[in-house]
């Protein structure tokens, strides 16, 4: 029997009850286990309302979102929340905690971790995150960017099988964003699935190998990350930008440079070849 | 009751209603209120109801006073089996109770629904009341559905930790509110910082402010106000004259 | 340009400020001077004292702020430490991030006009200046309707056009785009500029996305812990291999020339577009 997919989401419709707009129409898209995929798309695209039906925070009003063939409809948000790690974009949208440490341990509470357990997992965290300094200071002295990475121990600190972070970049400087992708590697490499919205098309770029389009409530592009941030007619669509590396690359091209470069690295290569195919000449 | 609160949110609509001097509105929310509060029976607050219904439907807002309605229609039932219950056998006065909740709601829904909170802010200031009274209620009203949104994204945030808001006993349900509130008042009070620093720095605080706006009283707040004196008497009219 | 290029808007003299009850100063030391029609853009990791540099500016701090102020900061010709916000907003306008939190009326006209009412305008003058803005702005099919429900682009675009309708010397921007998407932030820089452009108008910008306002700006300030790290002309900072390390985001095409530097290619100078980058390497 072929392994469920971790996210499965088939045939999407969502809107508030009191409202008759819908803000999802008709998404479907599967994710399978141990992928890492950006989902990308204008403000208001709906990107944060179908993260929000992962956990069963949201449940569909039609069709369907299963984790692990689970139809979230059958199970509480605690249940599944244990396994779908949701991290939000404003971490002031969750401290509430006297220090740095007790707001890690708050999930790990919730899901009945012992204490010994806790103790060990709260120092891993502080120390990845280096945060440890930190440790009996309260939440909301910390800088945006410590608070970022608080909000995502918060959340990893519990191990669940899928991340979902929204906009995890925003606020971060380059090294920490550096550590970021770092680590979202290490998880995918732990065998668990990671989803991230993000307007941060260079980050997109750099980091992952599929992407996910949302316009209007409606996927518009799912595939592989250069082909879809290097194609225009999506990009307009979705009014997203290409990565500079893209426009650069494509700036170059009439002069021979593939069009559908993303990575600095792919690129500085390129130039290269380039160079030497012309130095003859 | 959230969702009630979001439908006091105020959009701009170009109707007779809309239009009509804040004062005017003023006035007549005052003496229709009156009118409710002091009636007993059935007939007259349906009337009122229905005159709020017509005049939703005039500046075409029906929709958002429905929903305020209904937002309050578990309340205005709550009040009903209260009365019931509490051994009071006259049926009609637990009904006219009831409707009064719902047509009192109806009376001041109206008013906030089709004036901008900038009007009766002008209104305000022109019977006298300091403009940064009047701006921090606007602030209040213009921040409520945005205090709604933050608490509602606190939830989930929470929920997504494990917070399970709806197991345990009273106590423990009680205590698992902290993880809620403290978010939401820290956030509130960054929040009123940052406004406080915009208005600063769109030069609010000089106290030689100008007023652009200006309130004109036309013919057609005569009629309204008219209307709604004689409305007020046919309510006391029925009230005393009439069984229910 | 109408205004005498080297008019001294904005002058620091060692300011430093602690906020009332911190521990630490958030911003220490700061000498600078700006000029009339710079474009000035400040960059650094969070936490690095952008945000208190720019309520410096406009008075904000030590006005509305408390803590400890050192040093002397001069803005168009007032003493911030002897001025009211009020005073100041005449000649510096203010952008924030959160568009929300710094629009506050049912309707975008009144929103443009209330910063006019405090400024005591009579209501000819108001009317005048809300044409002009919103001529300018192209808001005419926004005029009437609600802030909140406007994308977050049209909202900062309406927040500026709310400041310039006060006509200040400077536009400060701390962090405009940060909750946009790249298309709306794009739109929200392009006004920028062309304000800057069109109308010599100062603008001194706190920005992530640094590949938007690089080929722009006349200026970059990075700053780390409180400091002023590096200050110059864009292209001479970007030159600088440790930004990065000291945790400023570089544009890519920046990146692109160190990584061909370390391959032994080295381009005349730091390309900041990709166009630049084009030239430069047929150039070569």
């Amino acid at each position: 029997m072929p392994e469920p997919d971790a996210i499965q989401v088939k045939d999407l419709y969502f809107r508030y009850e009191d409202s008759d707009t819908y803000i999802l129409k008709g998404v479907s898209f599967s994710i399978e286990r141990g992928e890492k995929v950006a989902i990308v798309g204008e403000n208001g695209a709906g990107k944060t309302t179908l993260i929000k039906h992962f956990n069963g925070l949201l449940k569909p009003t039609k069709g369907s979102v299963r984790i692990f063939s689970i139809d979230t409809k059958t199970k509480t948000v605690a249940e599944l929340s244990r396994r779908v790690g949701l991290v939000f974009q404003n971490p002031d949208h969750q401290f509430f905690e006297e220090t740095v440490e007790k707001e890690i341990e708050f999930a790990l509470k919730n899901f009945n971790f012992d204490e010994s357990e806790r103790k060990r997992i709260v120092s891993e965290m502080l120390r990845f995150f280096e945060l440890e300094k930190y440790r009996d200071r309260s939440p909301f002295l910390l800088s945006g960017g410590e608070k970022k990475r608080l909000a995502i121990a918060s959340v990893l600190c519990y191990n669940p099988d899928i991340l979902v972070l929204d906009e995890p970049t925003v606020g971060q400087d380059p090294i920490q964003k550096e550590k970021l992708s770092v680590l979202l590697d290490k998880i995918v490499s732990m065998g668990k699935t990671v989803v991230v919205v993000s307007h941060d098309m260079d980050f997109v770029a750099e980091n992952f190998s599929r992407v996910i389009v949302l316009s209007k409530g409606v996927v518009i592009a799912d595939g592989k990350t250069e082909n879809v941030l290097t194609n225009e007619s999506i990009l307009n669509k979705a009014r997203l930008l290409p990565p500079q590396v893209t426009l650069c690359a494509w700036s170059l091209s009439n002069i021979g440079l593939r069009r559908d470069i993303i990575r600095v690295d792919d690129i500085v290569e390129e130039i290269l070849l380039l160079l030497q195919r012309c130095a003859p000449c | 009751m959230l969702k009630a609160l979001k439908s006091f949110k105020y959009i701009e609509k170009s109707t007779i209603i809309h239009k009509l001097d804040p004062r005017s509105k003023i006035l007549s929310t005052i003496l229709l209120s009156l009118g409710v509060l002091v009636s007993q029976k059935i007939t007259p607050l349906i009337i009122v109801t229905i005159f709020c219904i017509i005049l939703a439907i005039t500046a075409k807002s029906l929709r958002q006073l429905l929903r305020v309605i209904r937002g309050i229609a578990p309340w205005a039932a709550f009040i009903f089996l209260l009365n019931c219950l509490t051994g009071s056998d006259k049926l009609m006065l637990s009904i006219a109770m009831s409707i009064k909740f719902v047509s009192l709601a109806a009376v001041f829904s109206l008013f906030f629904i089709t004036t901008s909170p900038e009007d009766f802010m002008l209104a305000l200031n022109n019977l006298g009341m300091p403009y940064e009274y009047t701006l921090a209620f606007t602030m209040a009203m213009r921040f409520v559905p945005s205090l709604a949104r933050d608490l509602q994204t606190i939830i989930d945030a929470q929920r997504s930790r494990g917070l399970e808001l709806d197991k345990g006993n009273f106590i423990e349900r009680v205590r698992k509110y902290i993880p809620i509130l403290v978010p939401l008042i820290v956030y509130e009070i960054r929040r009123s910082f940052m406004i406080a620093e915009a208005l600063e720095s769109r030069a609010f605080g000089s106290g030689k402010r100008s007023s652009f706006y200006k309130l004109k009283i036309t013919y057609r707040d005569f009629v309204f106000a008219i209307l709604s004196s004689i409305l007020l008497a046919v309510i006391l009219f029925i009230d005393i004259a009439l069984p229910w | 340009m109408v205004s005498k290029p080297d008019r001294v808007l904005i002058e620091l003299r060692k300011v430093s400020f602690k906020y009332k009850g911190a521990t630490e100063y958030a911003i220490r030391d700061i000498s600078l001077r700006i000029h009339e029609g710079e474009f000035v853009l400040v960059v650094g990791p969070s936490g690095c004292g952008k945000t208190t540099l720019c309520r410096v500016f406009n008075g904000l701090i030590p006005n509305f702020y408390e803590g400890e102020f050192k040093g002397k900061a001069v803005v168009c010709g007032y003493d911030v430490a002897k001025t009211p916000t009020y005073i100041l907003s005449k000649y510096v306008g203010m952008v924030f991030q959160e568009p929300e939190n710094q629009l506050f009326f049912s309707t975008v006209e009144k929103e443009i006009v209330f910063g006019l009412e405090n400024l005591g305008l009579p209501s000819n003058e108001i009317a005048k200046r809300l044409n002009e803005v919103v001529e300018y702005f192209k808001l005419k099919p926004l005029l009437k309707k609600a802030p909140y429900e406007l994308s977050g682009g049209e909202q900062q675009k309406v927040a500026i056009a709310a400041c310039i309708a006060m006509r200040p010397k400077v536009l400060v921007l701390d962090e405009p785009t940060a909750n946009l998407d790249p298309m709306s932030a794009k739109d929200v820089i392009d006004l920028v500029k062309k304000l800057n452009r069109e109308r010599g108008l100062t603008v001194i910008i706190v920005e992530h996305r640094v590949e938007l306002i690089a080929p722009i700006a006349t200026r970059m300030i990075v700053m780390n812990r409180g400091r002023i790290v590096r200050d110059g002309p864009v292209r001479k900072v970007l030159s600088c291999e440790d930004l990065v390390s000291k945790g400023v985001a570089v544009p890519k095409v920046v990146e692109i020339y160190f990584k061909l530097k370390a391959k032994n290619i080295n381009l005349r100078t730091v390309p900041l577009t990709p166009e630049e980058l084009k030239q430069e390497l047929l150039r070569g």
